[in-house]
């Protein structure tokens, strides 16, 4: 499996007001086996991008590369995608567009059909043969993975994939991704869930006004942006501790607080200074969230 | 070429699968019939009508089913109006057959009043007759009317205007709602890919301009079913037109150039799929593309109206003109074509025009379709339309 590179991509867009740069230079790596989180507040570009690399916009400057190679519509139809605001056409049966879409795709039919009937069992869809416009919105999404999923592709991109969806059907569609990404599948997901990147991304890219922010592995951001703080319970009340100098603290209840301890303070004579005065019950280090992470970097810009 | 057949095929399904379509394939037939049948339908068959006949008449010589005529000398007009039952009337005949008073108890149907209307008229014409002396073969031939033909120099077949304008009438109004319902159904249909968002899915496994296309050809293949459709309607109607009739209606659907009106119909469907499919991309809701829309009904309406009016003037000059401006041309032409007023020269330059139109109302269309298609949230303006269009 190849990455995805994006090279000083660049696209404006005309708005009523003049011209509107969507992306700006944007340059960075997508890696495989790997569920990528693209972040960025509304109207920063995410969508702009996906657009871009499934071929459905040109952009302005830039080349974009599966591997060593620029994207081309016969890549494209290896990748899986799945739009933002998504629909089917109401008044036919979720099988028959289905089956539809996926030879437009470049599925023969009897490979869409097998296609169709093995994902519909991984995702328990026995309703395939009802029209969309009687399916709940939740049914109408599972389509619409179908539709990325089927035919082997060798990247998904995925838009806002858990908007609107139940918890369940959501827990499921991320442990199939987990599982997608491990079998080696390039995985670049926009969402705004930011609670559910940690858990479920492994690399995250940060677009705000159309310029990357941020991109990288997940753990490697979140001990980046750690701002030395810990967290910290023990027997005796927060308030009747004497801190180490530098520190700062921050209740969280009456024997509960976060610390942060000045960068050069070395950990083991700040424990055991505390030590002398009470017991630890726990102590570990606070790492920055990934909304953390988003809100820091957008703030500052 | 998979892509485009799998579109086309799509779109032919659908359309035969929605019963909007096959109401407009048999609403004008419908109307059509209706209209000649349902007032035979309605009328209740009236029971005989018992006719009693006061004054000078020789009415109650007259045998017929519907209705028996009773003399009566003896009584009194108002006496029998006193009398009068349902299914009975009365007769007051004046002097020399001249006028005649019926009355009864409640009103005559259609059938019965015209009857009593020929029945007169026959007892007036016979009673005339006989006091001049002339036998009955002598009357009858003085009755018949003398045959009259109307022939335009130059023209090798006798003109017939009054059945020309109702074949103009019924041709016009019948490629009006054709191109009106192609052009709605392409519409719509490019709505619902861009309302439901499929069309950024579709987009990234077919051109714009190849879904277009598709769209157009399924579009013009129906029409063309619809044509076939129609013709085999219109020919089995004609089996039902009496035989006095039927001569000459089908002398003149032979005088017809058929082929050529075909021509014109199909480059203006496609003209107009292609126009109606641009205007479906540019907006997310019916409502905001009524304008656009509507821009487009006004040629047709224009060129409908004035073809209702001017059917029986087919040299008209305005006829002359919107059968060759090409946004008209697709109805008007066809109608001069009918009425056989027009010379090669100007049926090839219309239809030259009307294809060159196409095909740049096709690239337009196709330039629009890229542009707006995966534009959301906006309502284009012209101006914005424009400057799309330029980029």
């Amino acid at each position: 499996m190849r990455s995805l590179v994006i090279a000083g991509v660049s696209k404006a867009f005309r708005g009523p007001q003049g011209p509107v740069q969507a992306l700006s230079a944007l340059s960075t790596t997508i890696p495989p086996g790997k569920v990528v989180g693209l972040l960025g507040p509304n109207g920063s570009g995410k969508t702009t991008l996906l657009r871009l690399i499934m071929g459905l916009a040109l952009p302005d400057a830039g080349e974009i590369r599966y591997g060593d190679e620029p994207m081309h519509a016969a890549i494209r139809q290896h990748f899986g995608y799945m739009p933002e605001e998504r629909g089917l056409y109401p008044r036919m049966t979720a099988r028959s567009q289905l089956l539809y879409l996926l030879q437009l795709k470049g599925l023969s039919r009897p490979e869409a059909e097998a296609e169709i009937q093995r994902w519909a069992k991984r995702l328990d869809t026995p309703w395939l043969d009802r029209q969309a416009r009687t399916l709940s919105k939740g049914m109408q999404q599972k389509v619409q993975l179908i539709l990325a999923l089927a035919g082997q592709p060798w990247a998904l991109l995925l838009d806002e994939p858990f908007s609107g969806l139940d918890p369940l059907v959501a827990a499921d569609i991320e442990a199939l991704l987990q599982e997608e990404a491990q079998k080696g599948l390039l995985i670049l997901l926009s969402t705004h869930r930011l609670e559910q990147v940690d858990l479920l991304c492994q690399h995250v890219l940060l677009i705000h006004k159309g310029v990357l922010r941020l991109a990288g592995d997940v753990p490697t951001l979140r001990r980046t942006y750690w701002d030395h703080t810990y967290e910290i319970e023990t027997t005796l009340p927060i308030a009747e501790i004497t801190w180490p100098e530098g520190t700062t603290w921050q209740a969280l209840g009456s024997h509960r607080a976060l610390l942060r301890i000045p960068p050069d303070q070395p950990i083991r004579p700040f424990l055991e200074a505390v030590l002398r005065q009470t017991d630890i019950r726990f102590f570990t280090e606070k790492l920055p969230t990934i909304k953390d992470i988003f809100l820091k970097v957008t703030e500052t810009v | 070429m998979r892509s485009f057949a799998l579109i086309y095929l799509r779109e032919i399904k659908v359309r035969l699968r929605d019963w909007r379509f096959w109401l407009g394939f048999l609403l004008l037939p419908l109307i059509g019939g209706l209209s000649l049948l349902l007032p035979r339908l309605l009328e209740r068959p009236p029971k005989p009508l018992q006719v009693y006949v006061i004054g000078d008449s020789n009415l109650a010589q007259i045998r017929v089913a519907e209705m028996a005529f009773v003399p009566v000398s003896a009584a009194s007009p108002d006496s029998l109006k006193e009398h009068l039952g349902p299914n009975q009337a009365l007769i007051v005949a004046g002097k020399a057959g001249k006028a005649f008073q019926i009355f009864s108890t409640e009103d005559l149907s259609l059938t019965q009043e015209e009857a009593l209307r020929r029945l007169l008229h026959q007892v007036k014409t016979l009673e005339k007759a006989r006091t001049l002396g002339l036998s009955t073969q002598a009357l009858a031939e003085l009755q018949e009317p003398p045959e009259v033909h109307f022939y335009v120099l130059g023209k090798s077949t006798e003109s017939r205007k009054g059945l020309v304008m109702l074949l103009s009438s019924l041709t016009s109004s019948l490629l009006y709602i054709l191109i009106m319902m192609t052009g709605y159904s392409i519409l719509l249909s490019t709505l619902e890919e861009k309302t439901n968002r499929l069309v950024e899915y579709l987009l990234i496994y077919v051109k714009p301009g190849q879904l277009l296309t598709a769209k157009v050809l399924a579009m013009l293949s129906l029409t063309m079913l619809q044509l076939a459709g129609w013709a085999g309607m219109g020919l089995l109607a004609l089996t039902q037109v009496p035989e006095s009739l039927l001569s000459t209606l089908t002398g003149m659907l032979r005088g017809v150039p058929w082929l050529e009106i075909g021509f014109f119909v199909l480059a203006g469907v496609v003209l107009y799929t292609f126009l109606y499919a641009a205007a479906g991309a540019t907006s997310e809701s019916v409502t905001e593309l009524s304008g656009l829309a509507q821009a487009l009904q006004w040629p047709l309406l224009l060129g409908f109206f004035a073809l209702l009016t001017l059917s029986s003037d087919p040299a008209h000059p305005l006829l002359r003109f919107l059968s060759h401006f090409p946004l008209t041309a697709p109805l008007a032409m066809p109608i001069r074509l009918i009425a056989g007023s027009v010379s090669l020269v100007e049926e090839s330059l219309s239809l030259l025009l009307l294809l060159l139109t196409a095909a740049g109302g096709g690239y337009f269309a196709a330039r629009v379709y890229r542009a707006a298609l995966l534009l959301y949230g906006q309502k284009l303006s012209w101006k914005a339309l424009w400057q799309l269009l330029q980029a």
